[in-house]
């Protein structure tokens, strides 16, 4: 069973010059014996052919598969027109990036307001329609794309469910970051899409049972992709016992 | 003990022209890849200003890393132009105070004089020599040692070289000794500070090499370079796989 670590996770270590995206390969495939990469995109420095070219080199040379890209800066509704459409081609260069490097899944948010919890029909029909655009693509590629529940209307369990059945493709899916939801079904969120997840960000701030009975759940409700740990910044320590406590779950499971 | 295993930055040359590693995923490398000590090529920092020194020092402590050696271009002492000369010197002195911060355990620093020359001047010998004990005398007070490597120009002579080491006269100066299979490498072992073992030797004469500097009394590091600038990480890990074998050999003797 696959376990990733998102690269986020040492977001202070790329701010500070000390963890470009080729370290960060080296410390999930060396440090921590993983053998998946989880990108976040602001860990790429460009996402010029010639630059991913290497990154994707940086993957094959270490076996290492791209579970996950998430994508920030390409969220499809931006009430301004022509904010929208930058974030269009954004998601388009995105999906090129992740076609070249090989990712088996992308993230891009579904956009509206940061504190909206309801997506307008305008909003709804427009979102629908690229992911659905988004959908067709990644299926003819063999990845899968979608949201987070991240902020705004998308983090609301009932609206992320409608927007799944409305997309209704097998090539869509939802990035879930656990116990992270809005709105009053908020404490069911990670169950009420789970039929639709296509990789995680564990929240591995709970204890050890909380984990072990949110994995069990995704894990009954047929979910197959990678065990996805994203922190906000955590030292290597830190991100070490993030690991370790997700493989302890899988282990339990392994052995019975 | 732990093997006193170390690889050279320099073996990953061609990842750093394309950027495709940095002194910290280096770092990552030696660590956990290959499980050996660092040895920085200062041609893998961008900077030798205290903020990002500092920032590689952490790293280094973060990992449980010792610096075998810091390896210093650009700051060989002689050049014929007196300006190109002292700015030489000034890199030198960044160098070592780099050194110091990262706690590197030896520092090397060439003597310089033309690429294809094969022997000193004088006047080159003298300042090379009174620079050299200046440099250890700095070295003795933080613990390491300095001293040039049979790298190019006249120090590749091996009797250069060992004038250059009679003539300093220092406990904290010593050579980088570049092992090329020959009888040159005896010639220096008394005072080596430190290794470089390139895939020439690795691949060929590796543990009468490395036997000829152990019964010298060497106790230092062994220094993997690598040169070809191409499948590093697998080219290397052939070279460390075949140090290992050798110190295992020992161990088991």
């Amino acid at each position: 069973m696959r376990v990733s670590l998102m690269s986020y996770t040492f977001n202070p270590m790329t701010r500070a010059g000390t963890m470009d995206c080729f370290g960060y390969l080296e410390t999930v495939r060396y440090r921590y014996g993983l053998r998946t990469a989880d990108l976040w995109n602001r860990t790429l420095a460009s996402i010029e052919p010639e630059y991913l070219a290497q990154v994707k080199a940086g993957l094959v040379e270490r076996e290492l598969e791209l579970v996950n890209l998430a994508v920030d800066g390409a969220h499809i509704w931006e009430d301004d027109p022509a904010v929208r459409e930058e974030h269009y081609q954004v998601a388009l260069a995105h999906m090129d990036a992740a076609e070249a490097l090989g990712a088996r899944t992308l993230r891009i948010d579904a956009g509206g307001g940061r504190d909206d919890r309801h997506f307008t029909d305008e909003q709804f029909d427009h979102i629908v329609m690229r992911y659905k655009e988004y959908a067709r693509r990644a299926a003819d590629n063999g990845y899968r794309v979608g949201p987070e529940n991240h902020w705004g209307s998308e983090a609301v369990p009932e609206e992320m469910a409608r927007l799944c059945e409305a997309v209704d493709s097998p090539a869509f899916g939802v990035l879930l970051h656990t116990r992270r939801w809005f709105g009053e079904h908020a404490p069911h969120g990670d169950k009420v899409v789970a039929p639709w997840v296509m990789h995680t960000h564990l929240t591995t701030n709970v204890a050890d049972q909380a984990l072990a009975e949110t994995m069990a759940m995704l894990r009954d409700a047929g979910y197959a992709g990678a065990w996805g740990i994203e922190l906000g910044g955590a030292t290597y320590a830190e991100a070490g016992v993030a690991v370790a406590r997700v493989n302890k779950v899988l282990e339990g499971w392994r052995l019975g | 003990m732990q093997d006193r295993v170390s690889i050279a930055s320099y073996a990953f040359h061609g990842l750093l022209r394309e950027g495709a590693i940095d002194v910290f995923g280096y770092l990552e490398s030696v660590k956990f890849r290959y499980g050996v000590q660092a040895d920085i090529w200062n041609g893998m920092l961008p900077t030798t200003e205290r903020d990002y020194i500092l920032k590689v020092r952490r790293a280094l402590d973060e990992r449980g890393l010792e610096l075998a050696n810091l390896c210093v271009d650009g700051a060989h002492i002689w050049e014929d132009d007196p300006d190109r000369r002292e700015a030489n010197y000034r890199n030198a002195l960044a160098a070592l105070e780099a050194g110091e911060i990262l706690g590197a355990k030896t520092v090397r620093i060439d003597a310089g004089g033309a690429h294809d020359a094969r022997s000193f001047t004088t006047e080159q010998m003298d300042l090379i020599v009174k620079r050299y004990r200046e440099f250890a005398h700095r070295a003795s007070q933080s613990g390491y040692r300095v001293g040039p490597e049979n790298h190019w120009g006249p120090e590749v002579v091996p009797e250069n070289m060992v004038a250059i080491c009679k003539a300093v006269d220092h406990p904290a100066f010593g050579v980088l000794l570049h092992f090329r299979g020959d009888p040159g490498d005896r010639e220096m072992a008394p005072w080596a500070m430190h290794t470089h073992l390139a895939w020439q030797i690795t691949e060929g004469p590796l543990e009468a090499s490395m036997g000829m500097l152990r019964d010298a009394g060497y106790q230092g590091y062994w220094g993997i370079e690598h040169h070809t600038g191409r499948n590093e990480y697998a080219e290397v890990a052939v070279q460390v796989a075949r140090v290992r074998t050798v110190l295992d050999r020992w161990r088991n003797a």
